[in-house]
């Protein structure tokens, strides 16, 4: 059957007498482009690159670039002696990162619209585009970057606006995280323009467009891609897609007709979707037992075998499914994840071992807030999953008693310690339910925790947080939350409606508007002839509430927030350059650099005009 | 569990309902070290595997191991020592795992 599917599948792809290679460059991939334009040439075909830009602009931005990466990375080798002087490297980063912006600023970038001009002219000029190739940063449908951003709707549009584009399109590559999962592939973008054979692209992350890994992956497939169209069968097709330089190593895949390709399997993408429709949802009613610590689930069996163990099996044979099933069960494990639960007790183990000797801070620090003993860390070790959930249930209510709702925290002398305590309390918890990341991107228990007598030590920060003092690197964040309890407070008891504003950013602006919403409540109660007793009582607590904010000194809170953000900003690039030299670190640079886009965005909105205004009012 | 830690974690972002988090509690990236980390082995992609352990001619000796196994044999081939690795699996041909340590080792 899958022969005759092949086969009529084959025989309907013909061939163009020209074919031209479209490529739109999201995100700078020079390399990428290189091998771009070497395809074409062995094709006999030619390259269009869009955004356009003149070989002088691409050499420019080419120095530029790549001396802008020299800069992070000497930047980076100074950070790492720790011993300071590094302000001129990261001046001089600086400034060549937003030089690589200003040239990026003359080229038209890539939109919705700019797509259908680009689509309108390839029709108006007759090119015979048989490949796309789509490179940027990606989740799955949407492209974006240093020029532009777009998703698999605008191509859409644009498409509709220009029909004649697509009938000589064989072939779209999506050189782009997560684009080449069966849904981005098949419901994306095989649904969306079904006359197109071939799609291709990464199941997981894809690699830095810097990094020679993704231009020798696109330069083997373009180079197979032509006999990939023409395979009499699957398993043929099926050969040639695993003979693909990388393949395996990126988790590349494809769809072919309707077929979907990856290294270690090839199927119809009706028996592929077919699996996902069988999901076990018994074993996942059986994990979400164990994750919850529920009756008869207390903790994963000490052999290892059993339930969790066949999930495990099917996530990784079915690993397709993940991306299909997701909205139904958001819940579902990673088999990174669920791996870790199934050797918790390596996991806690490994813990015990590598922490024991900080055990002692942690309850002195649980002792200053006045939790109980049983919290200590002790209780965590050798205790089931369902007892470390009722530990942590225990703390949680402990602490929902200490103002932290209304924000009264902040008048506590003990604050500071309840916020030490929840922090080192979530890298506690990290730890003891062996979740394998911290936050976002970042590893936490490592992998090979799942095995007794692990070296590695974790990534949690338990260490990091139970120092006395603080390290200067968490200040930002202790402060910022002192901050922000100490606003929520005056906004819970000023204007509750309020609390939906981001409001370490807009400091004085939250007090310009609650003095100004007060005054006008004020006047309107003022105004009335007969006031009740509650109007009056009102009148009382409007002005108590402006009396308080007038004493809030916002001015200093913001340019202590502002000292702290540049502290922030200053490690999240770091930390962004140190990745670039790691692989496969693309969205966690992505992350970061949105961390840092948001703080600066926020800092600028708090620079010192702002204060100096703030202050002028008071 | 982790319903619960989310819970601690909005509280601690969040006190009073309806306030959408403002500053991360500890932003993932503030960790204290900053030397480039050496790629520590950790769960290899089924894709790789299944490729490394074809290239070593281990698809018959493993017929017996699930994705488990063969992925915490995978992770023992890319962190420990051939020897290490042989006195783990010691009923595996020690040719055959020192070429999957070779495949294993193949740069991205």
């Amino acid at each position: 059957m899958k022969m005759l599917v092949w086969g009529i599948l084959t025989l309907a792809l013909g061939s163009v007498a020209r074919a031209d290679i479209l490529f739109l460059d999201v995100n700078f991939s020079i390399n990428e482009l290189k091998v771009a334009a070497d395809a074409a040439r062995t094709r006999g075909e030619k390259l269009h690159v869009f955004p356009r830009r003149t070989p002088e602009q691409e050499r420019t931005m080419d120095v530029q670039w790549r001396l802008t990466q020299n800069l992070q990375q000497k930047m980076l080798a100074c950070l790492q002696l720790g011993k300071g002087g590094c302000e001129k490297l990261s001046a001089d980063h600086e400034a060549a990162s937003k030089k690589m912006k200003l040239l990026a600023a003359g080229i038209t970038p890539l939109g919705a619209a700019e797509l259908k001009k680009i689509f309108a002219e390839v029709v108006a000029r007759g090119l015979p585009v048989s490949t796309i190739v789509i490179s940027g940063h990606s989740g799955g449908f949407d492209y974006s970057g240093l020029f532009g951003s777009f998703n698999v709707d605008d191509v859409k549009s644009a498409v509709a606006e220009n029909p004649a584009v697509l009938p000589p399109v064989r072939a779209v590559l999506l050189w782009g995280c997560y684009s080449g999962t069966l849904n981005a592939l098949y419901n994306r973008w095989k649904k969306n323009f079904p006359s197109v054979q071939v799609f291709a692209g990464y199941e997981t992350r894809s690699p830095l467009g810097i990094r020679e890994t993704g231009a020798r992956f696109l330069r083997s497939f373009l180079a197979a891609e032509p006999r990939l169209r023409v395979a009499r069968t699957v398993g043929e097709a099926h050969r040639i897609f695993r003979a693909v330089d990388l393949v395996a190593d990126l988790d590349g895949t494809a769809l072919v007709g309707d077929f979907y390709l990856t290294y270690e399997e090839a199927d119809s993408v009706a028996n592929m979707l077919a699996r996902c429709r069988q999901f076990p949802v018994p074993l996942m009613e059986k994990y979400r037992c164990y994750a919850q610590g529920e009756a008869g689930c207390e903790h994963p069996p000490a052999d290892h075998l059993g339930p969790l163990r066949d999930f495990y099996t099917f996530l990784q044979v079915n690993r397709h499914c993940a991306d299909l099933v997701k909205d139904k069960y958001p819940d579902m494990p990673t088999p990174e994840s669920l791996i870790r639960l199934i050797y918790l007790d390596n996991v806690k183990e490994n813990f015990a071992r590598q922490h024991g000797a900080e055990f002692p801070a942690y309850n002195r620090l649980n002792a200053a807030v006045g939790l109980p003993a049983g919290l200590n860390a002790e209780s965590f070790i050798g205790s089931t999953h369902r007892r470390d959930l009722d530990l942590m249930n225990l703390q949680l209510s402990l602490l929902s008693g200490r103002g932290l709702r209304d924000g009264t925290i902040v008048d506590d002398p003990r604050y500071e310690a309840v916020v030490r305590v929840i922090t080192v309390s979530q890298s506690l918890y990290m730890l003891v339910q062996a979740l394998p990341m911290n936050g976002g991107n970042e590893p936490c228990v490592p992998f090979s925790w799942v095995e007794r007598g692990a070296a590695e030590p974790d990534k949690c920060n338990f260490s990091l947080l139970l120092q006395e003092p603080w390290p200067a690197v968490l200040l930002p964040s202790i402060n910022a939350i002192g901050e922000n309890w100490r606003l929520i407070r005056h906004t819970l008891r000023v204007n509750p409606l309020l609390l939906n504003t981001d409001l370490p950013a807009v400091v004085p602006g939250f007090r310009d508007y609650s003095v100004k919403s007060l005054e006008e409540g004020l006047k309107k109660l003022r105004s009335y002839p007969d006031r009740t007793a509650n109007e009056n009582e009102l009148i009382v607590k409007y002005e108590g509430w402006l009396t308080e904010l007038a004493a809030f000194d916002d001015a200093a809170a913001a340019d202590r927030w502002v000292r702290d953000a540049r502290l922030v900003i200053a490690h999240l690039e770091a930390r962004a350059a140190e990745l670039t030299a790691a692989p496969d670190m693309e969205m966690s640079i992505r992350n970061l650099n949105l961390q840092r886009d948001s703080y600066l965005a926020r800092v600028r909105a708090l620079g010192r005009p702002n204060v100096q205004r703030v202050a002028r009012l008071r | 569990m982790r319903a619960l830690t989310a819970a601690l974690l909005a509280l601690a972002f969040a006190p009073c309902v309806g306030a959408k988090p403002i500053i991360p509690l500890l932003p993932p990236s503030l960790t204290p070290e900053t030397a480039p980390r050496a790629a520590a082995p950790g769960l290899v992609k089924r894709s790789k595997r299944v490729k490394a352990l074809h290239a070593a001619g281990l698809d018959t000796d493993l017929a017996a191991f699930d994705e488990l196994d063969r992925d915490l044999l995978v992770y023992a081939a890319a962190s420990k020592t051939p020897a290490e690795l042989a006195a783990k699996y010691p009923a595996l041909d020690p040719a055959k795992l020192k070429s999957l340590q070779a495949q294993l080792r193949v740069a991205r």
